[in-house]
């Protein structure tokens, strides 16, 4: 899986490629955990390229929200398939974090 | 107990296939001093594969100009018997033959000497290979040991679960294939009391014994019906009150979902609620329904409130409670995931004489996966109501 993340006027947006499973979810927490201590608090996690995301990947986004929550920042979803949607839906995820179908729109709500 | 201690132990074994005396004596001179470092010696070229699978060595030295075989045809022979494919093999020649040495390494040979070599190098590369296939081996025996640690945590689950049965106007049946990995699945019912049949099933995060170690512990939790001040009729208590009990942080990070149901048989009506988890369905005169409650994860946050809905029962009725395991099938080449309207379409469907339709989903979803496991533990109870 890919992580890049960018830097934007309000908010820093989390680009993910690939599947968020078992193997990526290591990678993803440590590369998370770096860019908050760098001292991003407004998130963006864009997902426009997740292919798949697994039970351990949504553990990561919950760990992810509640630092975020804990620090004083917000976590923004946007731009989920129909399929990772489906799944956030089920889950609850989208009771507990604000999804947004662009990232425009979502740091917009910061 | 067993620890990581109880993996075998592998001591470096060299076996030296070779016609002539005097190279064997040779090489054993060489190696002799390294204490460390086993030697055997086979000199009849058609007891090889019988010495090494005697002997098991790490490393194998092969003549390639033999009397009684062609030394090139021997390394076939140890690359196809299943006792030594993976060992390292060098094979030694008394020149170097560029054509020799390049068919030798085609047929599976791993390196190559120049008889008789330095000692210093035959020991060097000896070493090299022995240590890497010793690496082999080692994975090899964990990963096996670890199968096997989570076969026996499966049977473990495999035993907590209820047996099926028949009786006051319901019969019960399921299916439960725990992945390569052991997901995090359980499930059961039981009678309340004569008139109220509790139904649950739940998923944790992720694999592995962990995850069935939290299941586990939250099945024996509503088995045993030990939350405080909770009414186990009342769905939106039971799931508080788990929520309460299994917060992630006090859980090693680990969340689940669960579906919990209660069927009152003198009303005929079911109350639930499900959390994070996929919907039930429920079949009867009045069509299929998903029952499904909004509710998030048990363990994300504490003090979350959980909504029940009740479903009234419509003659006779059957109820499918899953885990996403038991529909998200990836369907190869393209692995794309089997979609879920099929899944409640087969569940829908009319019987088949003699195989239940959940024999009817595992059948489906070995043959289009083409495997005995799935990906995720593949878990579904039936309840009819007769």
């Amino acid at each position: 899986m890919e992580f890049v993340g960018v830097k934007e006027p309000n908010g820093f947006v989390i680009r993910l490629k690939g599947r968020l499973d078992t193997v990526a979810a290591p990678q993803f927490d440590e590369k998370c955990g770096q860019w908050l201590e760098q001292g991003e608090r407004h998130v963006v996690l864009d997902m426009t390229g997740v292919e798949y995301i697994s039970s351990v990947g949504l553990r990561s986004i919950l760990i992810l929200g509640k630092k975020i929550m804990a620090l004083g920042g917000k976590l923004h979803i946007s731009s989920m398939s129909k399929l990772v949607g489906g799944v956030f839906q089920i889950s609850g995820f989208s009771g507990i974090f604000p999804v947004f179908d662009s990232v425009d729109s979502a740091l917009a709500k910061f | 107990m067993t620890g990581p201690g109880n993996l075998a132990e592998h001591k470096t074994t060299v076996l030296l296939i070779d016609d002539q005396a005097i190279v064997g004596a040779a090489v054993g001179k060489m190696l002799k001093p390294e204490e460390d470092i086993t030697f055997h010696f086979c000199q009849d070229p058609s007891k090889a594969i019988e010495t090494a699978v005697k002997v098991r060595p790490t490393v194998i030295l092969q003549d390639l100009v033999m009397p009684q075989i062609d030394g090139l045809k021997l390394v076939t022979i140890f690359r196809s018997d299943e006792n030594t494919r993976d060992i390292p093999l060098i094979v030694l020649s008394s020149m170097e033959e560029p054509v020799v040495k390049a068919k030798a390494f085609e047929l599976g040979a791993n390196d190559y000497l120049v008889k008789l070599p330095d000692r210093i190098e035959l020991i060097a590369r000896v070493r090299h290979h022995s240590k890497g296939y010793i690496s082999m081996l080692e994975r090899n025996e964990a990963m096996k040991r670890l199968a096997s640690e989570l076969a026996e945590a499966a049977e473990y689950v495999r035993t907590l679960l209820p047996e099926p049965f028949h009786g006051n106007g319901v019969r019960t049946d399921w299916r439960f294939v725990p992945s390569t990995s052991l997901g995090g699945d359980s499930f059961g019912y039981h009678w309340l009391d004569g008139d109220d049949l509790l139904i649950y099933l739940l998923d944790v995060c992720g694999h592995g014994i962990g995850a069935a170690l939290l299941s586990i512990s939250v099945m024996n939790v509503i088995r045993a019906q030990t939350l405080p001040d909770t009414d186990f009729r009342n769905p939106t208590q039971v799931l508080g009150a788990l929520n309460s009990a299994f917060q992630m942080e006090d859980h090693n990070n680990m969340y689940f979902t669960i579906w919990y149901g209660v069927y009152n048989k003198p009303s005929r009506s079911l109350v639930y609620a499900s959390a994070g988890h996929p919907p039930a369905l429920l079949i009867d005169s009045g069509g299929t329904r998903m029952l499904r409650t909004k509710n998030t994860i048990i363990g994300a946050f504490p003090q979350m409130e959980y909504e029940s809905e009740t479903a009234e029962l419509i003659g006779p009725a059957r109820l499918y409670v899953f885990s996403d395991g038991a529909f998200e099938i990836r369907i190869p080449p393209e692995n794309e995931i089997w979609p879920f309207e099929s899944f409640v379409r087969l569940m829908a469907g009319p019987a088949s004489l003699g195989n239940s339709r959940l024999d009817r989903l595992w059948d489906f979803a070995a043959r289009a996966t083409k495997s005995e496991t799935l990906e995720d533990d593949f878990s579904i109870m039936e309840i009819t109501f007769e």
